[in-house]
């Protein structure tokens, strides 16, 4: 088992070390911080030098060749240093610093978006594999079907506009953009309820778009277990169909779930990013928007850097979960 | 040694059979009669014919184009002259869901097919080399590497950071850059199906006459995972479509001289729903369209596939 989980755990290393590389060269060369430099308005050139230093502080400069600025970042990464932000951001701060800031918002709508719309995937798809052809079972099928042909956005703006008719109708409804509230006392009640209401929405469309697909597939797998033979032998030697099912079935129907639940996180994180960017949450994803379309080198990075972090660790999630629910991998 | 009289018994045998086959159904029909049996099915390429007819023909009839301004009617509901309404900046969002349409469709089309040949390609080969000893081996575990490679790096965040630039070519780099991100899953299952098949004594039988990997790949392979294939492309139009308007809405699609389904969502207003109901419900029934044509393939395909209980 743990030569099982650190053989994965060193696979997955090296796939996410070889990833944010390979992404790190290719915003080096696809993104051009450096045009943003020559400020239009300027009367007199910038010197040369004080162009250099600005570049090299940054370490973008297209004159220092794309492996040697990928060998300074590759340093700053063992230092536990990601540079600063550059493009047209010309702050300078630290993308470690921005990135602690950020993950905080994100990591709390990604975890419990994922954990919720995990489980309650799971359970539907049981049911409705169980209960066949009854009306819960066509109503999670077919509302299933609709979400998972709709884009994030859509789905997004349906939840908002019922929200905003609530509120058109009742006065009452929940905050429509922003995590926080900047006029409201840091740490007092009022502060904190309203963090949590305007929690409530953004949740909503990550638990609908991870259950819609998570009940597709546990429904399939439930279906295959449901057939089986040692689930008839377990019937047969005297156990109810539940008890059956929860001491058997289930299981079994859990351990295909793993390999799906390794890419959920991923998946999760793009779901994210739309809505951060349309309940105007200052997550990672919305670093992300910014950061591609400042022209923001190590700021790219970073984001790449957490993203494939998030991936590893639900991998390895996933893994020790399969070999605690599938004794063949131990 | 094969001599006369051997022939003439196979010939024999078909003339025999003959009759028979032509009073049970043939494949071909037998698909047909599955697929058309359905609801869905039916449901699903009717609304799939409306709208391709209406992305050819609206764009050309219609009087306003995707960039004309109106300003004067900016933010007025659906009327006798635009049927949809006009957004804030004064543009008709009936003529820009068409035109969105239009792309969207020629992206969705041509992405899910050549997805499905690189899968075909990277899985299969895989599947096929994997037990033809240690180089074999070898080759097969570096294709796997490139698939899990593939799946673990944030495919959104490269899309975002190529299409600027490959969009000022040509929108029509949208198709492969999209590819690019989705083969993976499906060159995966093509290779666990092919490393199945090259163990069939079929399989075996063209080795041994010495038949070239190629031409067993393309003729004994690949046709017993064709209806796989083609259940999967038509799946994978729906989820190319709405990986198009999800990149389009953040502004890192389909740019300025052209208009996608995710532009056009991008002016919305929630004070006004109908700025977004319009496209939204296209896309909706697009998508919807063509994936009840694929389950319903998939059915009259392979009725014992797990997907189908669904």
């Amino acid at each position: 088992m743990a030569r099982f989980i650190s053989l994965r755990i060193l696979s997955y290393v090296i796939l996410s070390f070889v990833a944010t590389s390979f992404a790190y060269l290719l915003a080096a060369s696809l993104l051009h911080p450096e045009v943003v430099l020559y400020p239009p308005m300027a009367t007199k050139p910038v010197p040369a030098e004080t162009m250099q230093q600005y570049l090299n502080a940054r370490n973008i400069n297209p004159d220092v060749p794309l492996f040697q600025r990928y060998a300074n970042w590759l340093g700053g990464l063992l230092r536990g240093d990601l540079g600063v932000t550059t493009g047209t951001n010309k702050s300078m701060t630290p993308v470690w610093e921005e990135l602690g800031n950020r993950i905080p918002i994100s990591l709390r709508l990604v975890l419990l978006g994922t954990i919720i719309g995990t489980a309650l995937g799971v359970l539907l798809g049981m049911v409705s594999a169980v209960r066949r052809h009854s009306i819960g079972d066509r109503a999670t099928t077919l509302l299933s079907f609709v979400v998972l042909a709709l884009p994030t956005p859509v789905i997004i703006l349906i939840v908002q506009q019922v929200n905003q008719a609530g509120m058109d109708l009742t006065g009452w409804g929940l905050p429509a953009i922003n995590p926080i509230n900047p006029l409201l006392e840091p740490g007092s009640w009022a502060s904190i309820s309203y963090q949590i209401k305007a929690l409530v929405m953004p949740t909503i469309v990550l638990v609908l778009m991870t259950a819609a697909s998570y009940s597709r597939y546990m429904k399939v797998t439930t279906l295959d277990v449901l057939g089986s033979d040692y689930l008839r032998t377990a019937r047969a030697k005297g156990l109810t169909r539940s008890q059956a099912m929860s001491r058997h079935g289930l299981r079994m129907a859990l351990i295909p779930m793993g390999q799906y639940f390794a890419f959920a996180v991923g998946a999760a994180f793009a779901g994210s990013l739309f809505v951060e960017l349309m309940f105007n949450w200052q997550g990672i994803g919305r670093f992300a928007i910014s950061s591609i379309s400042l022209a923001d080198v190590n700021g790219t990075a970073g984001v790449v850097l957490y993203s494939a972090v998030l991936t590893l660790l639900s991998a390895t999630l996933a893994d020790i979960m399969q070999g605690a629910l599938d004794p063949r991998v131990r | 040694m094969i001599d006369v009289s051997d022939i003439k018994t196979g010939d024999d045998i078909v003339e025999e059979n003959r009759p028979v086959a032509a009073a049970a159904l043939d494949r071909g029909a037998l698909l047909r009669r599955r697929f058309f049996r359905r609801p869905a099915a039916w449901a699903g390429m009717i609304t799939f014919a409306v709208l391709v007819l209406m992305a050819v023909v609206a764009p050309m009839i219609y009087q306003y184009g995707p960039f004309e301004r109106d300003l004067a009617n900016s933010l007025t509901g659906p009327s006798a002259y635009h049927w949809f309404g006009v957004n804030e900046n004064g543009l008709d969002i009936f003529a820009r869901t068409m035109q969105g349409l239009r792309i969207s469709l020629v992206i969705g089309l041509g992405t899910a097919v050549l997805t499905s040949l690189m899968a075909i390609i990277v899985g299969i080969v895989a599947g096929y080399i994997s037990g033809k000893g240690k180089w074999g081996a070898v080759g097969d575990g570096a294709l796997v590497n490139l698939v899990n490679l593939f799946l673990v790096v944030p495919s959104l965040l490269l899309l975002m950071l190529f299409s600027p630039v490959l969009q000022s070519a040509s929108w029509l780099w949208m198709i492969p850059m999209l590819a690019l991100f989705s083969w993976m899953l499906t060159a995966r299952v093509l290779r666990a199906m092919t490393q199945q098949l090259v163990q069939t004594e079929y399989v075996e039988a063209a080795k041994f006459m010495g038949v070239n990997p190629i031409v067993t790949m393309v003729r004994h392979i690949i046709p017993n995972v064709a209806s796989w294939i083609i259940i999967d492309t038509t799946l994978g139009v729906g989820g190319a479509i709405l990986g198009e308007t999800g990149l389009s809405f953040i502004g890192f699609g389909i740019q300025y001289p052209q208009v996608s389904l995710g532009t056009v969502l991008q002016d919305y207003n929630i004070s006004a729903p109908y700025t977004w109901l319009p496209p939204a419900a296209v896309l909706a029934a697009l998508v919807i369209s063509i994936n009840l044509m694929g389950e319903a393939l998939r059915d009259a395909l392979d009725p014992t596939s797990g997907a189908s209980k669904l």
